[in-house]
């Protein structure tokens, strides 16, 4: 037996940096976050509807900002889950191979272009588009930044939905077309359910980078703070009042904690959102047997 | 033909929905770039603002976002390769690799804006490197490492395991075979999530916010302790907190030209070198 | 009475001709078996019976061939409708991921038909001319993918002929199936001629010879020899198919 190299005595370490890495991020978030219902209500925080953390004494009812987090990401996957699965259809199964050459590039810029510039654009064009278009009093809504996420969540949804549609075996399609079936009744009836896991997980981390998204959503959302009144009202999800206030608030106060409580919240939701994901993946894989 | 008639438009409307990215690029693209280049000269990449970031160039941004990148790739880079190798070369399938596996995965689902906490909550807090390129760069590297593993993780499986065989066939050890023949065939594809991953590193804003970005600072940083300007945070700022928005957002258009052009760089070298490498591959 | 007459067939990947001027014509309710050597264009020629080649990129196509005296490469002809009738089953077993019931329940479906009984009676019917029925009577909402490599075969035979086809094309159906599997689908067969016209790919020759009333040998995308099966395995007319069936080239 020869002997081992100095430097595979060290691997396993940095084999396990990541599960450090996790539970180092989740242990420091927790903790500071729990520190806040040291001395506020956890109920109060939940259920609260004013988000007013400066005022004497402070209210930090995170519900309006929940609220806005689910309505935003939900309007993204609105939009971008008939465009990505389109997308992924297209690109998959109807373009020829130059334009898939040419296609599938554009939608890996799509999403490399940072959130900032998307914010960016958001303010400058998007806003102002949307404000006219729906004759709305102010272009800086929930809607807006979900159009904006929805953008940004698809080259996620396309290109893994696009795996998933490219895997299913061409055998089915052929046997499909034998028995008389057309293309669309093909893709419909035997590509797409025999693609639904992989659509699945294409969805779920969209929808997870959605409700993480920062930059965009605080520069477009509007930045309202009360309990948002419809999708066309501005709003502020969890990310952006986390990145909005932070700045400002001494290190160690009530405020301070409260924003990695809000933190909890956020990583909660992923959490919850990824097991029902989870849940409907391994249902669907099971019945495609 | 009733059925054919159907599957043409409804194929049409699937076309067009898929060229609605492509619409949306080239319209944001061209509405950014067209005003962008108006104010890019050399002057503008080389001064320092001026004039409360009215007038004079964005040079210190790109420096603090080369710096940071630069601190998160020697951070990210070694680690994660490391990491990678070990995973896909020294562990078998079991329920503990698959618990790593998973970790890795659910690393990169962690919201940009929790990596900025913890960077502020140990970085900046607790270790007292304080508002800094070393706090922001190791924030980035902690934010980009699982990018780097999964990519490494996912080279290293591609390469046949014929090849390996051969290699202890004529005695090599496993570092030796890992050193020699794994990872140089392999180093394409760890190549592009490692180009991924700078482009990456140099767009996110959330994570610099409160562990290393300033708005302005009129000198540039002297050592990693220093707190910097960073092209993200300076976009965001200039459309935020700036008060001359007339002078200031034609320098947001500029400032967003240069980050656009850099993350785009990395991207076409990333998706040339994987074109590249397909094609050469033999086996 | 013929039941598909091919005319001078020729087609071409690229400029690469793979079938050159091929005619022969197929007698009704009878067995058809193709044989060659690999690469001689059997399974192509058998695709192009059923118009399958048109997915391909790059083919050309020749010539005539008629199904009940109309020409399915005559673009007035409903490539859905013809492909109804000209039935395929391929070399591995292909069913679709779904359940038993739904993998024949589903030409039934895209060709119209809605009725949830009729649908139930032809799954049964098909089934029990697939020699499938005793099997899996008890299980049809279990996934197709539970059953055996030759009861799938079997299953892609019952979802063929639950469209009610005129033709079966068979492309080297028992290739992937095992001695006794392939025994039971030769059965099959045999029985099925009572009923349908059916064109078999095969690469075995003693198959061939079990099955089939009629073959014929292709040798790089020519028709060699086109008889009753007896007259091509005791007196066949030209040297090539005698060598090919001996066992002198594969």
């Amino acid at each position: 037996m020869k002997k081992r190299a100095v430097i595979e005595y060290f691997l396993p370490i940095f084999g396990y940096i990541a599960v450090v890495a996790l539970f180092a991020i989740v242990i420091t978030i927790f903790t500071e976050g729990v520190t806040t219902f040291k001395s506020y209500s956890l109920w109060k925080f939940l259920t609260g509807t004013a988000w007013r953390p400066t005022e004497e004494p402070a209210k930090l009812g995170s519900l309006p900002l929940l609220v806005s987090t689910c309505i935003v990401s939900i309007v993204a996957m609105i939009i971008a889950i008939p465009l990505g699965l389109a997308t992924a259809i297209y690109i998959g199964k109807l373009a020829n191979d130059k334009v898939k050459d040419i296609l599938k590039p554009i939608v890996e810029l799509l999403a490399s272009i940072p959130s900032v510039v998307y914010g960016f654009f958001g303010i400058v064009f998007i806003a102002p588009l949307v404000q006219k278009v729906l004759h709305l009093p102010i272009g800086q809504t929930g809607f807006t930044a979900g159009l904006i996420l929805a953008f940004m969540s698809l080259p996620t949804i396309a290109s893994i939905s696009e795996d998933a549609i490219t895997a299913v075996p061409a055998s089915f399609e052929w046997a499909s077309f034998a028995l008389g079936a057309s293309k669309l009744e093909t893709l419909i009836h035997i590509v797409i359910p025999a693609a639904t896991p992989g659509i699945i997980t294409a969805v779920s981390l969209g929808f997870g980078r959605a409700i993480g998204e920062t930059m965009a959503v605080l520069m477009v959302g509007g930045g309202a703070l009360g309990m948002p009144h419809s999708i066309f009202s501005p709003m502020r999800p969890i990310t952006a009042t986390i990145a909005a206030e932070m700045g400002e608030t001494p290190v160690g106060g009530l405020h301070y904690h409260a924003l990695f409580a809000l933190a909890c919240e956020l990583l909660l939701l992923v959490t919850i959102f990824n097991v029902v994901a989870e849940y409907f993946h391994q249902k669907f894989t099971r019945m495609r047997g | 033909m009733e059925k054919t008639k159907k599957q043409e438009i409804i194929f049409a409307v699937i076309k067009i929905l898929a060229y609605l990215s492509v619409v949306f690029l080239a319209t944001l693209l061209g509405y950014i770039f067209f005003r962008g280049f108006k104010v890019i000269n050399i002057r503008f990449l080389t001064d320092v603002p001026r004039n409360g970031i009215t007038e004079g160039g964005i040079f210190p941004a790109i420096l603090g976002t080369f710096y940071l990148v630069l601190v998160s790739f020697i951070f990210a880079v070694p680690i994660g390769i490391l990491a990678g190798v070990y995973i896909a070369e020294y562990t078998e399938e079991n329920r503990f690799t698959q618990f790593i596996r998973v970790s890795v995965n659910i690393l990169s689902g962690v919201p940009s804006i929790v990596f900025g906490l913890f960077g502020l909550a140990i970085f900046v807090n607790k270790m007292h490197f304080g508002v800094s390129i070393l706090s922001g760069g190791l924030t980035l590297g902690i934010l980009i490492l699982p990018t780097v593993i999964q990519a490494t993780i996912e080279a290293l499986r591609s390469v046949p395991y014929s090849f390996r065989e051969a290699s202890f066939g004529i005695g090599a050890t496993k570092w030796q075979t890992v050193k020699n023949i794994v990872l140089p065939t392999g180093i394409s594809g760890i190549l592009t999530g490692i180009i991924l991953s700078i482009g990456r590193a140099a767009g996110e804003t959330a994570p610099i916010l409160f562990t290393a970005a300033t708005f302005y600072t009129g000198r540039l940083p002297k050592s990693i302790f220093d707190e910097v300007m960073a092209l993200p945070y300076l976009i965001y700022g200039l459309m935020t907190t700036g008060t001359f928005p007339d002078k200031q957002i034609p320098i947001a258009y500029g400032a967003s030209t240069i980050l656009l052009l850099l993350v785009f760089t990395m991207s076409i070298i990333a998706i040339i070198i994987r074109l590249k490498s397909r094609r050469n591959r033999k086996w | 009475m013929v039941k598909i007459e091919v005319k001078d067939l020729k087609l071409w990947f690229g400029n690469k001709k793979i079938l050159k001027e091929i005619s022969m014509s197929i007698p009704e309710k009878s067995v058809l078996a193709i044989i060659g050597p690999s690469g001689c264009g059997k399974s192509t020629f058998l695709r192009s019976l059923n118009r399958m080649n048109d997915f391909i990129k790059g083919v050309k196509i020749e010539g005539k061939v008629y199904l009940d005296g109309k020409n399915i490469y005559s673009p007035d002809v409903n490539v859905f409708e013809l492909r109804k009738k000209v039935g395929m089953v391929f070399q591995k077993p292909n069913p679709f991921p779904k359940t038993i019931y739904e993998n024949i329940a589903y030409g039934l479906k895209i060709h119209g038909i809605k009725d949830k009984k009729m649908i139930q009676e032809t799954v049964e019917k098909s089934l029990r001319d697939a020699n499938l029925w005793n099997e899996v009577k008890d299980k049809l909402f279990d996934n197709a993918f539970s059953l055996s490599g030759g009861q799938q075969q079997r299953l892609c035979i019952a979802r063929a002929i639950a469209i009610k086809p005129e033709v079966i094309l068979m492309d080297e159906p028992t290739s992937a199936l095992d001695p006794i599997a392939t025994k039971r689908f030769e059965n099959l067969v045999e029985e099925l001629k009572k009923d349908y016209t059916i064109v078999i790919v095969t690469h075995n020759i003693q198959q061939a010879a079990r099955v089939s009333q009629y073959t014929a040998f292709l040798y790089v995308g020519e028709l060699i020899e086109f008889n009753r099966t007896e007259k091509i395995f005791t007196a066949p007319e030209d040297k090539r198919t005698e060598d090919y069936i001996t066992g002198k080239f594969s």
